[in-house]
């Protein structure tokens, strides 16, 4: 190797770091520019309630699905079914509520809860087996299985009714034990949420399987070359699938959260999250392709999203313009995406 | 280090975007009075309400902001969420869903912001200032009475009706069963949801006109549902079925003055936006309120049609 060829290589790599580095640097600015503006310009952006209360704890629903996708979207695949899948998890939750309930309250919550996990597992399960095992094209799979999921939402539904439990007592417990519940953070005057909370132990749980785990190293080996993988000797297959049936059970996780804060439960609910969970891993930096990217990134991502959101209540933007706010940073953010793949290429 | 022209563009038109209109930003510092204005946007109804609440806002001097809950409950909540973050003075909401939004309202009672529910009925456990809005029962009833005096009393319908649950819709269909107590000899056949959608009422209307033909009547849960219904009826020929709607949009009161649908009844949309922001600029100013403030919807038939605007 020449000196000529060595400074290139050198030059090359040293570049790929660097735009990388800025890039995902660029985003945590976007974000902290964001906040100090909206800081000064709105005197209720920058309050617990509104920050940690409101915003934090919203998105932190989504957020859970948003930890399930990466994984999906790591490996390579895609899930469109999400938001269906949590529809029909919430309404599962309440139906098994009702059915148990002369068993007890706690009872009934713990049984469903755990019912309600394995339903949002097996739905998964069934987008895991067509995509790795039979080898459908994951957005054909997912496509067609929301619908299906949708479906099963309205069956159980009775075509759309709002379900809610039953008993009024259990219904306001559900809601403070799952949503409601504050732990005491900085004092008695700051404190989080539960879904916070949940978001929290599972994004943990998430980054320990991804990072610190063979099965997380698999994830990211079938995302960069799945041919590869599958010839070092890892059953791709069933580690697909798998990631499938994680992101189904945060889609349960969701789904309970939802109906605790909303307390009730709708087949025609969270039409359009999947989206927002796609953009928020995808505006992280996890590419469409898999291979890279990772959970602490779709939290910027989704924080981004979730702040801008938030902005624009706080800026009284007209709800026309929210949609095209955000199909722009999520444009703008992958084109600047694609713009540095190609300069590392050449 | 080498950066490319072009991301360093794209970083700046991406900075540029966010930050450049926050900036021109009206500074709260004097802040107007601030008003939540929580609704669907999914029907140009809602649209024509919006615009009647933002003119108002404008002529009264306060800030209203309009959220898009999209018929959904769930969403609705975490949008009141955020107008309690935002510590607004008053909050006027649509419930999206009758029991499901109970627990909207009590999170802005304990908030101290006070709700006035606008359009659609909201459940037991909460309290709110007043309710405006149209008096759908009363207006579905002028309808289905429409119906059935044209029909002459007698004869099988079909009813379309809508999102399954929510409050129109249940007051829309109560409205048609207390009228049918009147007039034994009309039997209702089938009962079509439509989710909002024009294309799946004309389908399901050439299947229910195969498995039907003596069909007499349709009774369509809005009026962009009666007219295709209509449409389907007078191509198959069958121009001798009477169909009412329920609304008076533009398109209506055309197609009633044309003599494609029988008739429909009259909301006012953007009188229902206006109200609600005068009562919650009032209520904000200390006056004494009813607790209810209905808005009248008088009946459209051939005869009177030339006399109405529709207000979507």
């Amino acid at each position: 190797m020449t000196d000529r060829e060595k400074d290139r290589l050198l030059n090359a790599v040293g570049s790929r770091i660097s735009l990388r580095r800025l890039q995902r640097a660029s985003i945590l600015i976007l974000l902290f520019v964001l906040g100090a503006v909206a800081s000064a310009k709105s005197p209720t952006f920058l309050t617990w309630y509104n920050l940690v209360d409101n915003l934090f704890t919203n998105a932190a629903a989504v957020g859970i699905i948003a930890l399930g996708m990466t994984f999906v979207m790591i490996a390579g695949g895609f899930d469109l079914s999400v938001a269906a899948n949590t529809a029909v998890c919430s309404i599962v939750l309440v139906l098994t509520v009702n059915a148990l309930l002369p068993c007890g309250p706690l009872a009934a919550v713990i049984v469903a809860l755990m019912l309600t996990a394995i339903v949002g597992i097996a739905l998964g399960a069934i987008n895991g087996t067509l995509v790795a095992y039979v080898g459908v094209n994951p957005f054909v799979v997912t496509l067609s299985t929301m619908f299906v999921f949708r479906g099963f939402g309205l069956i159980l539904t009775q075509g759309g009714q709002s379900m809610q439990i039953a008993s009024l007592t259990l219904r306001r417990q559900f809601t403070d034990w799952l949503y409601d519940f504050k732990c005491p953070f900085l004092g008695a005057e700051y404190q989080i949420s539960m879904p916070i909370i949940v978001f929290i132990a599972l994004f943990l749980i998430g980054f320990y399987l991804l990072r610190l785990t063979r099965f997380g190293h698999y994830i990211y080996a079938i995302g960069g070359n799945e041919q590869a993988a599958w010839l070092a000797g890892v059953n791709t297959r069933l580690i697909k699938a798998c990631t499938y049936m994680l992101c189904g059970f945060t889609c349960a996780v969701a789904g309970a959260l939802f109906l605790a804060n909303a307390t009730t439960a709708e087949a025609t609910s969270h039409m359009g999250k999947e989206l927002d969970v796609i953009a928020a891993v995808i505006v992280g930096g996890t590419p469409l392709g898999g291979g890279s990217g990772g959970l602490v990134l779709t939290l910027i991502g989704l924080i981004l999203l979730k702040v801008i959101e938030n902005l624009l209540t706080q800026f009284n933007v007209g709800a026309e313009y929210r949609p095209v706010v955000t199909g722009l940073i999520i444009l703008v953010v992958v084109t600047i995406d694609v713009l540095v793949n190609k300069k590392t290429r050449q | 280090m080498n950066i490319n022209k072009s991301t360093r563009f794209a970083a700046l038109v991406l900075l540029a975007v966010l930050v450049l209109p926050m900036l021109g930003c009206r500074d709260r510092g004097t802040r107007n009075r601030q008003v939540g204005f929580l609704i669907t946007l999914d029907h140009p109804y809602w649209h024509n309400m919006r615009l009647g609440a933002e003119d108002q806002g404008k002529k009264l001097g306060v800030d209203v902001t309009v959220l898009n809950a999209r018929e959904d409950p769930v969403l609705q909540i975490e949008q009141i969420k955020e107008m309690i973050a935002k510590r607004v003075d008053i909050v006027c909401l649509a419930p999206m869903k009758k029991e499901p939004l109970v627990r909207g309202v009590q999170m802005l009672n304990e908030a101290n912001i006070p709700v006035i529910i606008v359009n659609r009925e909201i459940g037991e456990g909460c309290s709110y200032v007043c309710f405006v809005g149209t008096d759908t029962y009363s207006g579905a009833v002028t309808s289905a009475k429409i119906l059935a005096e044209a029909m002459g009393g007698k004869g099988r319908i079909v009813e379309f009706h809508q999102h399954l649950g929510s409050g129109p819709e249940l007051a829309r269909s109560r409205a048609l069963r207390d009228v049918l107590k009147d007039y034994p000899a009309i039997e209702p056949v089938a009962r079509i949801p439509h989710r909002g959608d024009r294309d799946f009422v004309k389908t399901q209307m050439q299947t229910l006109l195969q498995k039907f033909p003596d069909m007499a009547g349709v009774y369509a849960h809005g009026d962009n549902f009666a007219i295709a219904a209509a449409q389907v009826c007078v191509n198959s020929g069958r121009t001798d079925i009477k169909v009412v709607g329920m609304g008076g949009s533009q398109e209506a009161i055309e197609a009633v003055k044309d003599g494609l649908i029988t008739g429909t009844s009259y909301q006012q949309p953007e009188q229902e936006g206006r109200l609600a922001i005068e009562l919650a600029v009032k209520y904000l100013n200390g006056e004494t309120l009813e607790k209810a403030y209905p808005i009248e919807c008088p009946p459209i038939t051939r005869d009177n049609a030339h006399r109405f605007k529709g207000q979507f």
